[in-house]
């Protein structure tokens, strides 16, 4: 009650203004003092009229204003109004818009490039006479050393192992490892632009 | 916006006194003459502006400062309840 009052009272005694506004305008010409009376009672009515009209439509927009934004932090009215939600609808579809643009011509997808790479490769590869049909033989196991039966030192290292390096790749597995390290790289680059 | 509706009020207050002091700060209704109808008109409306402008002003302060101590009382509630628990 008291929260109605008081902003129906602003509107009330701002309403009234007006009406008084144009009460003082409209009376010198209705009494017919315009010229009877002196000088100054016409063009004091019509200025405070004029001054007043303004005054009181400050208030009420004020009031008006004030109660609005009690109702809407009150939650009786919406929170958005219809041109806010309206604005914010519109700026959701101009960046939907925006970002499938840029997806349709920005940079392909890496995984893709790969794959189309890769089945434009193998056709090729397959054709080419110099292609190893077999893997080459497994080298021979290597020696290890036993020192005739007796127990090697503690304080020596446990014999190693000397494998030869392995023979260089060549056809579908080099073009594998190629792509392979491709596919690295693009992941590389996607994490930094991440970062 | 609260103080500008406030301020609102109390300029429709002021134009009011204005209106009943104008007759007489104008000269244009003497003293002990008999009552113009300008003069008459002004202080009547003066008047009116006067009652309404006072009575709004301190209708709407009175709620403001009823709305104040809502709040506190509701921001003393909910310090309290924590401190119970």
């Amino acid at each position: 009650m008291g929260l109605l009052a008081r902003y129906m009272s602003g509107l009330c005694v701002a309403v009234l203004g007006l009406c008084a506004s144009g009460w003082l305008m409209l009376a010198p010409v209705a009494f017919g003092y315009r010229g009877s009376a002196p000088h100054g009672a016409a063009l004091a009515d019509r200025a405070t009229g004029g001054g007043l009209a303004v005054v009181s439509l400050l208030t009420l927009i004020g009031w008006a204003t004030a109660w609005r934004r009690k109702l809407r932090a009150d939650g009786v009215l919406p929170r958005t109004s219809r041109r806010q939600a309206w604005r914010e609808e519109r700026d959701l579809r101009r960046r939907a818009a925006a970002s499938d643009h840029e997806g349709a011509s920005g940079t392909p997808d890496p995984a893709q490039v790969l794959s189309e790479l890769r089945a434009l490769l193998l056709p090729l590869l397959a054709e080419s006479p110099g292609a190893p049909q077999e893997p080459p033989a497994a080298p021979p196991p290597p020696e290890v050393h036993h020192y005739g039966g007796v127990p090697e030192p503690r304080s020596e290292l446990e014999p190693f192992q000397l494998t030869p390096p392995e023979p260089p790749r060549s056809g579908i597995a080099a073009i594998e490892s190629m792509l392979a390290g491709a596919e690295l790289s693009m992941a590389g680059c996607g994490e930094e632009e991440a970062w | 916006m609260n103080r500008l509706a406030l301020a609102g009020l109390a300029a429709i207050f002021a134009i009011g006194g204005w209106l009943i002091a104008a007759p007489f700060v104008l000269r244009f209704q003497l003293r002990g003459a008999p009552w113009t109808g300008a003069a008459r008109i002004d202080v009547v409306t003066g008047a009116v502006l006067v009652l309404a402008g006072f009575s709004g002003f301190f209708t709407a302060l009175a709620g403001r400062i009823s709305e104040l101590y809502a709040e506190a009382e509701r921001g003393t509630r909910n310090e309290s309840v924590p401190s119970a628990e």
